[in-house]
């Protein structure tokens, strides 16, 4: 069998690297996922309801108003993370039992479609291994400036009050969309002061995880190795079994 | 068919092999990765990107409980992913030229992010751009088995099932695919070398 020159090889390892998704990446196809299946096997539950209702508001509000030739494609991607919206929302206040990602043995295994409810769905912040409780209050705290967050790994969600919610999953999308953006663009301040901003205004957000990701690849990118390791740290990401663990493992705090 | 209570072992990560069953989730989580990277490796393009990758995983979630368990479930997935794309491929060709110069020429402000990892260095964007240029000369059978066997490691049999194509094809087809990979390579590089002489 002919092989590849080493030359070859190497371009293929490389490109295992390089066309690996973001966690900007990520978090958007999960809430478009959540998205397209929620629509799918619908009229489950109230929590379908709740996302209409949630996506109209926040379709309406938002607006991810786009013109030209643009509009026609980009609006209905607005659209369905606006519905992501409210989606993440009903992940994040079901119960923990609904929030189980398995599919119970022996379950509609004849069905066209799988019982996997909306809410069992690979949300943009899914993380099994997140504890069901959090301590009172930590959830209204902001976290301090330049620290980005606090504790977020362990506080989240089930502390923050149901409306705080219910208007923030979409702009939490918007500012870490924009910190991806910009720290593309070789902005890392700018990136980095916008995942403050995050951190202030949801310090216990749904997509808390992928910031945390994406502080430390924003660290990383300033040199900030030590600053990274702390965030690290500070994240639980050494314990943690999410699959976005090892992304964070493999950054600069290795 | 497997009963889908039945326990099937995912091969990797020790997180999802070492559940009872596949869960939709589960499958989703640990195989997005090698889906997106599928994906753009067999040609498709940014702005499609994401549309793809949802369509991959909303046939994988309607059909996870038809999952056999006689293949790997990379093998399967691998499968599905190329049928979605190769659909998306001729949907693109049945455009007209002026509806596939727009999509060339689609505003990247627009379109979301799909770079990867900030932190991954410029030395792997440039090799990862090199690799893509020298698989767009390929023609897609060639191009399909190149990418399975050698950026996503698949085996030979593996490729074939998935494929859907009989063992000697498979080699066949990697032999040629590997033979024009490496020409083609090695004549980037001769004239990258003659440019900076």
């Amino acid at each position: 069998m002919t092989e590849l020159t080493p030359d070859g090889r190497s371009l293929f390892a490389s490109a295992r690297a390089g066309l690996a998704p973001s966690a900007a990446d990520r978090a958007r196809n999960q809430q478009r996922l959540a998205v397209q299946l929620g629509t799918a096997a619908a009229s489950v539950t109230e929590s379908a309801t709740l996302a209409k209702a949630v996506t109209a508001k926040a379709a309406l509000g938002k607006g991810f108003a786009l013109s030209g030739p643009a509009l026609a494609k980009w609006s209905w991607l607005g659209l369905a993370l606006a519905i992501g919206a409210g989606i993440a929302l009903t992940w994040a206040v079901a119960p923990k039992s609904v929030k189980s990602l398995t599919r119970q043995p022996g379950a509609s295994s004849t069905g066209s479609v799988p019982a996997t409810s909306p809410t069992a769905l690979p949300t943009a912040n899914t993380n099994a291994a997140t504890p069901p409780e959090s301590p009172p209050n930590q959830g209204a705290l902001p976290a301090p400036s330049g620290s980005g967050h606090s504790a977020l790994g362990k506080v989240r969600r089930s502390s923050q009050p149901q409306a705080t919610t219910k208007a923030s999953v979409a702009e939490e999308s918007r500012l870490l969309r924009s910190a991806d953006a910009a720290l593309r663009d070789g902005d890392s301040l700018r990136a980095l002061a916008l995942l403050d901003q995050h951190a202030q205004q949801f310090p216990n957000g749904v997509l808390a995880e992928e910031r945390s990701l994406e502080r430390i690849s924003t660290l990383c990118r300033l040199g900030r190795t030590s600053a990274a390791q702390e965030e690290f740290r500070r994240f639980g990401w050494g314990d943690s079994d999410s699959p976005l663990a090892s992304v964070a493992r493999s950054s600069c705090v290795k | 068919m497997q009963a889908a209570s039945a326990p099937v072992v995912l091969e990797a990560p020790a997180a999802v092999s070492s559940s009872p069953g596949v869960h939709f989730a589960d499958v989703y989580q640990v195989y997005f990765p090698f889906v997106w990277r599928n994906a753009q490796s067999l040609g498709v393009r940014r702005a499609a990107l994401d549309d793809v990758v949802q369509e991959v995983f909303m046939i994988v979630h309607s059909r996870l409980h038809e999952f056999e368990g006689r293949s790997t479930l990379r093998t399967w997935l691998s499968g599905i992913a190329l049928n979605v794309v190769r659909h998306h491929r001729r949907s693109i060709e049945r455009k007209s030229p002026h509806e596939r110069a727009a999509l060339e020429t689609t505003d990247p402000d627009d379109l979301p992010s799909t770079e990867p990892d900030p932190s991954v260095s410029a030395e792997i964007l440039e090799q990862t751009r090199l690799l893509q240029q020298l698989l767009a000369t390929l023609d897609d059978e060639k191009r399909e088995v190149l990418v399975l066997a050698d950026l996503e490691e698949l085996t030979t049999p593996e490729i074939a099932e998935a494929l859907g194509i009989k063992l000697n094809t498979a080699y066949s087809r990697l032999r040629l695919a590997r033979e024009q990979f490496n020409r083609n390579l090695a004549r980037h590089r001769m004239q990258n070398q003659w440019k900076h002489s």
